[in-house]
This record gives C-alpha cells, sequence and structure tokens, in this order.
C-alpha cells in the first residue's frame, strides 16, 4: 500500500490542476492501464477544481494497492443539498469560477461517471468524498 | 525506432541532451550517449542541444538512386515554404531533379486532400472527446509513449509520404524496378522510410536529409524550371497558422513546438479541451515548415508561404479516401505486465526514489532519480553512483 497526501487551498485558482496533474504522473509510473488512467485523470482534476472553488480547503490523499482510491476531504462550508448537486448542469460556482472557464455544473455527475465507486458525505463540518478505481 | 546517430569521438558528454529529452530516453553509461528506442521521438531536440554534432539524424544518400531503373523524387510540401514564388518552386524543384531523379513530385496536392478529407472526418466524427491530427510521426510517437490516454484520440489519416507513395505504386506505366525517395524536412518523417532504417512496411524506398541536399541543390540551381502545381490547402496542412482557415465552422485549436504541445496534450488528458474539435499538434514551430532539417527558419517560411498562397491552385490529389487512412499507432501498454507485478515493482522502485536527493541533477548519467533508482533495482547500477550522496558520505546501510 503507498499513501500520497496534498493540501488544497481554498480559492487556490493559480495552482488549480497541480496535485491532478502530479497525481496523474505517479499512476503513469506505475502503469495503470489508459482506459483506468484516463477516468482517474478526469475524475481527480474534476474534483480537486471543487475543493478550490467551493470549499474552505482541504486535503487529497491517493492510496495504490490492489485498487486505486482517492479522498478528498475539505473543511466545509458543506453541500446543502447531495442530490440537487448531483444534477448535471447544476452550479453554485460563482461569477469569477465561471469567468475562469469552471463551474459548468457538471462536476459531480462527471466524477460518479468515470468512478467505479463513488461515496460523498457531507455537513457544515466538511464534505468529503471517496472514489475507487479497479485496476485489477 | 530511433534515427538519430551517435558519434563517440565528437560527443563532449556535456550531457546536454540528457536534460533535454522530454521522454528521458537519453543516458550515458559507460561514458557513452545511449538512446532508449522504446522511449526515443525523434523531436530531435537532443541534436539542436548537442554542441559538437555527436548526435544526427543520416538519411540515405544520391548513391542509392544507382539501385533503381526509374527514380522518383517525394518532396514534402514544407520544403516549398523556402520559395516565395512558384517560379522560385520550379526553378527549386528541377535543380532537384537534376541530382539524378527520373520525376520530381512535390506532395502539395496530396497533402490538400489530406486537409480536406480531415474537415470531412472532424465533420462525421466527433464526438465526446477532441480529436487530434496525426501527421506529425514524432507526435504520435510522444502520445504513444508519454500520453496512452489521447491514442484513441489520434484521427488514423496515414502519413502524407505513404499515401502519395501508394498512390504512384498504382501507376500502370511506373516501370517495375522504380525507387521512391522522400526528401525530409525533419528527422521524424526520416523514420517513415525502409532505408537507411529498415522499416518493412513503408511504400517509400529511401528517406533523405533535405539539408544534407543542399549544397548540391544550391549549385544546381538556374532559371530552368520544372512545371508544378502548389495546391493551397496543401500548404495550410504544413503552416500552423493557416491551419484553422477551411474550418470555419470548427473549433480548432493549434499547439506548434514541443512545449505547446505538451501544454495542450496534459489539458486534454484531463479531457479541458473536450470544447475543441480538433488539436492540430505539430513538434516544430509554426507547423511542418519550421522543420529542423531545411536551411531557412519557420518565420521566414511563414512569410514565404504568405506569398506562394498568391500563386496556388485547388486541385487536390484524386485519391480515394480510403487510401488516405491507415496510419498505425500501437499502444506501447504492456498487457502481459500483470498489475501485481506492476505495483510490486512499483513500490520497490519507490523505496529506491525515497533513499536518492531528487535532484534529478543527471550526474549519474540517468535523466532522474526514477530513472537512476530503475536502474539500481534492475542491478544495474548502484546508490554510490549518485554524486550527491557521494558528496555527502553515503551511508551504505541506509
Amino acid at each position: 500500500m503507498m499513501e500520497y497526501s496534498y493540501v488544497i487551498n481554498k480559492d487556490d485558482y493559480a495552482n488549480a490542476g497541480k496535485v491532478s496533474t502530479q497525481i496523474k504522473k505517479i499512476l503513469k509510473e506505475l502503469g495503470v492501464p489508459p482506459e483506468v488512467l484516463r477516468r482517474m485523470a478526469i475524475a481527480c482534476y474534476e474534483a480537486e477544481i471543487n475543493m478550490i472553488i467551493h470549499s474552505y480547503g482541504g486535503i487529497i490523499k491517493l492510496s495504490i494497492s490492489d485498487q486505486i482510491s482517492f479522498v478528498f476531504k475539505d473543511k466545509g462550508p458543506g453541500i446543502p443539498d447531495i442530490n440537487m448537486a448531483m444534477q448535471p448542469g447544476y452550479s453554485t460556482a460563482d461569477d469569477r469560477a465561471r469567468e475562469l472557464g469552471f463551474g459548468a455544473g457538471m462536476g459531480l455527475a462527471n466524477i460518479k461517471k468515470v468512478s467505479d465507486e463513488f461515496d460523498i458525505e457531507s455537513s457544515v463540518e466538511g464534505t468529503t468524498l471517496n472514489l475507487r478505481f479497479n485496476i485489477l | 525506432m530511433t534515427v538519430i546517430s551517435y558519434t563517440l569521438e565528437k560527443c563532449q558528454k556535456c550531457m546536454k541532451c540528457l536534460h533535454v529529452c522530454l521522454t528521458g530516453a537519453i543516458s550515458l553509461q559507460d561514458a557513452r550517449v545511449k538512446i532508449d528506442n522504446e522511449k526515443c521521438t525523434n523531436c530531435a531536440t537532443c541534436i539542436e542541444a548537442c554542441v559538437n554534432q555527436g548526435l544526427q539524424a543520416k538519411g540515405s544518400t544520391l548513391a542509392d538512386l544507382e539501385n533503381y531503373d526509374h527514380t522518383i523524387a517525394l518532396i514534402s510540401t514544407a520544403v516549398l515554404g523556402e520559395c516565395s514564388t512558384l517560379a522560385q518552386a520550379e526553378e527549386l524543384m528541377m535543380a532537384i531533379k537534376k541530382l539524378g531523379f527520373d520525376e520530381v513530385i512535390n506532395l502539395s496536392s496530396y497533402d490538400g486532400a489530406m486537409y480536406e478529407e480531415m474537415r470531412r472526418y472532424v465533420g462525421v466524427n466527433r464526438q465526446q472527446t477532441t480529436l487530434v491530427t496525426s501527421f506529425c510521426p514524432t507526435i504520435n510517437r510522444l502520445i504513444e509513449v508519454k500520453y496512452p490516454i489521447l491514442l484513441s484520440n489520434i484521427v488514423p489519416i496515414d502519413h502524407i509520404s505513404e499515401v502519395a507513395a501508394r498512390d504512384i505504386r498504382k501507376r500502370k506505366d511506373l516501370p517495375s524496378n522504380t525507387g521512391i525517395f522522400l526528401l525530409c524536412e525533419c528527422v521524424a518523417k526520416l523514420t517513415l522510410a525502409k532505408y537507411p532504417y529498415g522499416n518493412k512496411y513503408s511504400e517509400v524506398d529511401h528517406a533523405m536529409v533535405i539539408a544534407d541536399l543542399f549544397p548540391q541543390i544550391s549549385r544546381n540551381l538556374s532559371s530552368e524550371r520544372l512545371s508544378t502545381t502548389i495546391n493551397e490547402k496543401g500548404l495550410y496542412n504544413v503552416t500552423s497558422n493557416l491551419y484553422t482557415k477551411g474550418f470555419t465552422d470548427k473549433n480548432v485549436v493549434v499547439a506548434d513546438g514541443l512545449d505547446k504541445v505538451v501544454k495542450a496534450l496534459e489539458l486534454a488528458e484531463f479531457d479541458r479541451l473536450k470544447d475543441c474539435d480538433l488539436l492540430f499538434l505539430s513538434g516544430c514551430i509554426n507547423g511542418c515548415i519550421g522543420g529542423n532539417l531545411l536551411w531557412g527558419n519557420p518565420f521566414s517560411s511563414f512569410n514565404n508561404v504568405r506569398q506562394l498562397m498568391k500563386e496556388t491552385n485547388d486541385t487536390v490529389a484524386d485519391i480515394n479516401n480510403n487510401d488516405l487512412y491507415g496510419v498505425t499507432i500501437a499502444s506501447s501498454f504492456n498487457e502481459k505486465i500483470s498489475l501485481h507485478n506492476r505495483l510490486a515493482n512499483f513500490i520497490k522502485i519507490n523505496e529506491i526514489v525515497e533513499k536518492l536527493p531528487g535532484y534529478d541533477c543527471g550526474a549519474c548519467g540517468f535523466h532522474s532519480c526514477r530513472a537512476m533508482a530503475e536502474e539500481i533495482l534492475a542491478d544495474r547500477a548502484t546508490l554510490t553512483d549518485c554524486r550527491i550522496l557521494k558528496g555527502s558520505e553515503v551511508n551504505e546501510d541506509k
């Protein structure tokens, strides 16, 4: 089992995608099949951007064993209505995020679509997104 | 397969090549530069970085013409970027013919056909993903080696020299022992021919470095011309600044030069370019007209092409659309290695990486600490080969 941990800061648009790029590099070094790699890259990127736009910051954890799991854990403010947030096109992103080309409201729905297992929990204390991908 | 050859006597062991290589294909072992064929993309960045001509690409020579009863020179459309008028292009082609070729054909009408087919293909096949152009052999290799996610995005249109040679071989009047020679503007295109590199399936017999022929071409130049036509869309196909011209109803992103290409590929892997219908990727600056084996430069070539556009026609080569396809880009992903083994290997390499300083300085002869760790795992190197660790007293037990 190998674990990697990264800190994500609120509103850190300047570094958006950097953690996902590092994770993508690690997964390439491991040598996962391109089809799974593609899905993991997209999910990780979307979730990282979500964290930057919507949360007060948090951490991303990558665990590599017989399967690959991601934990995206933020410090709040939580998602008031997860079902609503899962709807494609639904977005609470502010104008700034939209100006930068983010916040189209496809994030969570997209992540769920590409993940093998998807699990989300949210309260005002924070949101935790668990993703798993089968590689064996 | 790499077409880049190494001359030990000229190598200063400065390791500039090792540092500039995009795919980490170069290492210095036993005081020699080694290029890993599995990783090399023939982008020629190392050749450009080499200060003493230790690394060079070599093509076939004019002596090879003697093996054939009939010889045809295919002139890459990019070579026309050396000319700013049709008259100059015709003089250039005559000068090339005088090198000893029976026929000289410029590929612009084939490039034009390819351009039109690309437009059609994008219109019909655009679905979820961004499509990627396939004309640049370096880009295809780069995707194969480093961006495997995007392999399925590549439009399977074949390399233009193969399409043209296949078409020419169908001619009924063609003598049986005909040699087709491609005069190349870049190192990557040298990889496509049978000789000197041994490709079994190429329709092109020999690839030649156009820059090597330049002194002779220059001497042959006169007011004598070989009548030809230049296809406008063929020029679009080799000029990144003109490529979008014919795609008025499509969103085409152009990335020329490897820096831009890498940026675009990284974004495309995250599906961040999904609004873009087609990604035009060229390893050379300004497209093929920026080929590193031309004697001009990407910027003056672009000005030339703009002048040349005034004297073009719009007749593309008459090729069956199916004959335009066939580029084969294999996935370098080896399915025979189980993921269990990959994982075990990955963990072992990471354990060694942890012991190395992580500067990727290259002083050990490998391009990164990770590459060094792979060598240590394979018993081809030891921790004591690390200059940094050695400098700060290697703890053998560490």
